[in-house]
């Protein structure tokens, strides 16, 4: 129960948010050539996303974050899904993670959604030889049938996230994210991902969940974090 | 510094664990960029094959060469080419082309690269039944078991050289968006200079532009054997020695640059 999973200590991220114009040779050159007395800004904006951020969670935490638009949750959310480093501390993740962060993120709008199914299993690490069982199970749950053979860029958008979240819901992991409670398709299939959901989250030893939603918190969290502006407030 | 070496060398080390990570997706993408086409990626090898019949017609007349002589070694040459080609104008655009997959799922950096590379490799491998045409018909009594597996070295050499070059590219590419176009241009210029339509000996002495150019040296140590002609002496280590240096390079690119990456985006 007290096995430290989860370690962040003093971490900082700064976003680097770079102009159109930035990303050019030109403005590079032109800035050297003028002695940057043409164009004056600087290269980017800094955006301080996580100020000072030290956190140690252990395995049956269930962690709810809050704080406004803006004040970070998701950015650390990406960082614990391992898709953002930090600029500065240090962070330590034992056990495997499953975020669902953007999950309709990355899909090939021009193959079928069996196609999509299966790239994606093999890059969320399922072995080559579980795959087949895997993407029967997960068109299974999607309920898409014949849409399955159909490129995916035909999908309404309601398809498209029942489409990711039968797949991403189908990985089992120690560690699961989840940015905002997700509201997936129809009215039937949406008792039905609830319920999936509230299933992996019984098997994850970790839950780590982005939301506004106070409800969902004290159904689901033993533990709240605040973000404000980047800084965790208790 | 040394922690950059330690990074990229861990980010290989991840992309090697996972091979099916991108030699599966590799051959997924090929299959998806030629749905719905009746040919698939046999197109490619057809164009290629059309444009090395017109250039037969005339060049051998241009350079008074003997047709005999031109067929195989342009076949061999411009083949070739066009895999390097190819995979270097693609390198540029993976981050640009997977920034949905960089933002959702936590991959190496060298898995999305060697799947572009090796896609190429794959449309490559197509190709070559021209060379396999080509000597059938003009080249014979060979001593075909060295000449097989100098080809598969040569090819594996130039293979891991085209990665490490991609993923610098990749990361360039991603940060100025100009590589893209001065990349297209490069090649351009590099087709003219290197032996491919002509042969090194019309330049008499040996020339800055061989001796200092890698295209040269690949396609020297993969064509000259084909067609029983001999290599510079020292073709092999040039490569070997390339490759080496740009594996090195492509560590420190990743370990300094792949925090910043997802910004990049």
């Amino acid at each position: 129960m007290s096995k430290t999973l989860i370690k962040l200590s003093n971490v900082d991220l700064f976003y680097p948010i770079y102009s159109d114009v930035s990303k050019s040779f030109k403005k590079i050159i032109l800035d050297k050539v003028t002695g940057g007395n043409i164009i004056k800004s600087s290269d980017y904006f800094l955006v301080e996303a996580l100020k000072n951020i030290t956190l140690n969670l252990y395995s049956g935490d269930r962690v709810g974050i809050i704080g406004s638009n803006g004040s970070g949750k998701t950015t650390l959310l990406r960082l614990l899904a391992g898709l953002l480093e930090p600029t500065s501390g240090s962070i330590y993740i034992d056990g495997s993670v499953n975020s669902f962060i953007d999950i309709h993120y990355g899909m090939n709008l021009e193959a079928t959604g069996i196609e999509n199914i299966r790239m994606r299993l093999i890059l969320l690490g399922v072995k080559y030889r579980d795959i087949p069982e895997k993407v029967d199970l997960v068109s299974r749950f999607s309920e898409l049938g014949k849409y399955l053979f159909m490129p995916v860029k035909v999908y309404s958008s309601g398809m498209l996230m029942r489409l990711s979240f039968s797949i991403m819901s189908s990985i089992n992991s120690d560690i699961l994210l989840i940015d905002e409670w997700l509201t997936v398709g129809d009215e039937d299939f949406r008792i039905k991902a609830d319920n999936k959901m509230k299933d992996i989250i019984n098997t994850s030893s970790i839950i780590i969940m982005a939301t506004h939603e106070k409800k969902l918190i004290n159904e689901f969290c033993n533990k709240v974090i605040h973000l404000e502006h980047g800084s965790l407030i208790n | 510094m040394l922690n950059f070496f330690k990074k990229g060398f861990l980010d290989y080390i991840q992309s090697f664990r996972y091979p099916s990570k991108w030699i599966y997706l590799a051959l997924m993408d090929v299959h998806m960029r030629y749905k719905r086409t009746i040919l698939g990626p046999w197109w490619i090898t057809i164009s290629i094959g059309i444009i090395i019949l017109v250039m037969s017609l005339v060049w051998p007349n241009i350079l008074s060469v003997d047709m005999n002589f031109f067929l195989p070694y342009f076949t061999i040459g411009y083949v070739y080419w066009h895999w390097i080609q190819t995979t270097l104008v693609e390198s540029c655009s993976v981050f640009i082309e997977f920034e949905g997959l960089i933002k959702q799922v936590k991959l190496p950096v060298t898995t999305l690269v060697l799947r572009v590379t090796t896609r190429n490799l794959i449309l490559f491998l197509h190709n070559t039944i021209l060379i396999v045409i080509v000597l059938y018909f003009y080249i014979d009594d060979a001593n075909y078991l060295f000449i097989f597996f100098n080809s598969i070295y040569s090819v594996f050499i130039v293979f891991v050289s085209l990665s490490a070059i991609g993923v610098m590219l990749a990361f360039l590419s991603a940060r100025y968006r100009d590589i893209i176009n001065i990349i297209g241009y490069l090649l351009q210029l590099i087709f003219f200079v290197t032996p491919i339509i002509w042969h090194a000996s019309i330049i008499n002495k040996i020339h800055f532009f061989l001796e200092f150019n890698i295209v040269f040296h690949w396609i020297e140590i993969f064509r000259q054997p084909l067609i029983k002609l001999d290599t510079f002496d020292y073709s092999y280590y040039v490569v070997e020695f390339f490759a080496l240096v740009m594996i090195i390079l492509s560590l420190f690119f990743i370990g300094r640059n792949k925090n910043k990456l997802p910004f990049w985006l």
